[in-house]
């Protein structure tokens, strides 16, 4: 959990901001649905979802930054989901990918539909990752 | 007087086998075997037999959600399918006042999602089994003013257990929840039912079931595990059955299912406590006297905004029971 570069301690991590672009991956050509994830709490890391992602396969295009806005590169970004309110998470794990400079690409798969809270841990570049904020997000 | 009590004779004889299949119209826990309960396999035997043996074949497809705030999601591009087929049973002992049964369902399910390719699984469903206690013998000559007993309604006391022997969500592993066979927990119920004869051919019914899934270990993120312990529930069904002869019978009812929030590591979990109600109708037909009959029933969810919440699969379903009574 001890990053390369810059220490993402919890205080340094909620200055993170996150950019999300969800894409309800329709397997053909259907756009990308876009998802605007806005940080609204400084010491909670508490993110407001502008759209809702759908039942089935998603893409979520994650981008770290400073508060500063310079970007937060060779970090790893590990990403789970669970269900509160049945007590379940994803039947598959979601794929990340590094795709540099602080972007990642998430493939994503929700079977139900409801209320999902997307843990998101950051970790250094040798993989070692844990929970660090919590992203609620709701499925349709 | 006397033309009465033939008439009565088989009507009677009809109406009391009729007066059980309420218990058997699809429920909730058979249309979907993720998260919401309701399951069970009560008073499956006739009031006046010994016995019983049931096949239910049931097709639901989810069409819609509903959310935290009561609003009704269609499902676009998506298709959940699910048939269960459920055999059961009973036996009546000690005087026709304890009944005891038992079911085991079998489910075959479909699932489409966009980007995903599509999945079908079968597996064994969650099993149940049952104890109803006779309290109160009723009439079943319908209500008359002249004999104040013939007010009193039919009155069961039920216990019961659905086991969790379906594949559990966290031991599933097709990606679109097709291989979800079953809540992964104990759920203990109990309840009533009682039935009413109007007249000759006119029978109300009203049950009632409290239920608790009890807590468990689950996996959260990161493997985490947290303790889980859904809502304690309580289901309402109430219907009129029309026994119409010897051979044919209708009927319409209606459920509601109320589900307090869910719990987690002993904490509420905001936005799980679940409401749904629905509707459905029910046909009979005694095609061999007087031991066999099929039983075709559909049941309709709401579709509109408001009376539901926190439902992430509703959709209307349609079963065809067969049921052979001793």
């Amino acid at each position: 959990m001890t990053p390369r570069n810059t220490p993402p301690t919890h205080s340094s991590l909620l200055a993170v901001s996150l950019a999300m672009l969800a894409s309800a991956c329709s397997g053909d050509t259907a756009p990308p649905m876009p998802i605007s994830l806005t940080l609204t709490d400084g010491t909670q890391g508490v993110f407001a979802p502008s759209d809702v992602l759908g039942v089935g396969a998603n893409i979520v295009d994650v981008t770290l930054t400073h508060a500063d806005g310079s970007a937060m590169p060779d970090m790893t970004l590990v990403v789970d989901a669970f269900m509160p309110a049945h007590g379940h998470g994803l039947r598959q794990p979601p794929e990340v990918h590094d795709m540099g400079g602080g972007h990642y690409m998430i493939h994503i798969d929700f079977h139900m539909t409801g209320h999902w809270d997307m843990s998101v841990g950051l970790g250094d570049g040798d993989g070692d990752g844990a929970p660090a904020f919590s992203v609620p997000l709701e499925v349709q | 007087m006397k033309a009465r009590s033939a008439a009565s004779s088989w009507i009677v004889g009809l109406a009391l086998p009729f007066a059980s299949l309420f218990f058997m119209v699809p429920n909730f826990a058979s249309a979907q075997a993720c998260c919401v309960g309701g399951g069970g396999h009560l008073g499956v035997v006739g009031r006046e037999r010994r016995a019983a043996l049931t096949a239910q074949l049931l097709y639901q497809r989810a069409t819609g959600s509903y959310g935290d705030d009561g609003r009704y999601h269609p499902l676009r591009r998506v298709s959940i399918d699910d048939v269960v087929l459920e055999l059961g049973g009973g036996v009546r002992v000690f005087d026709h006042r304890l009944e005891l049964s038992g079911s085991v369902p079998t489910r075959l399910q479909h699932r489409a999602f966009p980007g995903n390719e599509a999945s079908t699984r079968v597996g064994l469903g969650d099993a149940s089994v049952g104890l109803g206690v006779m309290v109160v013998r009723g009439s079943v000559e319908g209500m008359r003013r002249t004999e104040p007993s013939s007010y009193r309604p039919f009155l069961d006391l039920d216990l019961g257990v659905v086991l969790p022997t379906g594949r559990a969500p966290e031991n599933a592993s097709d990606q679109n929840g097709a291989d979800v066979m079953g809540t992964g927990h104990f759920t203990l119920q109990g309840g009533f039912r009682s039935s009413q004869f109007l007249t000759l051919q006119h029978i109300v019914t009203l049950r009632v079931l409290y239920e608790q899934g009890l807590a468990r270990d689950v996996p959260g993120p990161f493997g985490i595990t947290r303790s889980y312990r859904p809502g304690r529930a309580v289901s309402v069904r109430a219907s009129w059955l029309h026994v119409r002869d010897m051979r044919w019978s209708a009927g319409v009812f209606t459920n509601a299912r109320f589900a307090a929030s869910a719990r987690q590591d002993g904490v509420r979990v905001p936005a799980s406590a679940s409401r749904r109600f629905s509707l459905g109708a029910l046909l009979s037909w005694v095609f061999l006297l007087p031991n066999w009959e099929a039983t075709l029933s559909l049941t309709l969810d709401t579709f509109f905004d408001g009376p539901d919440r926190n439902l992430p699969q509703v959709g209307p379903s349609l079963s065809v029971m067969v049921k052979r009574s001793f």
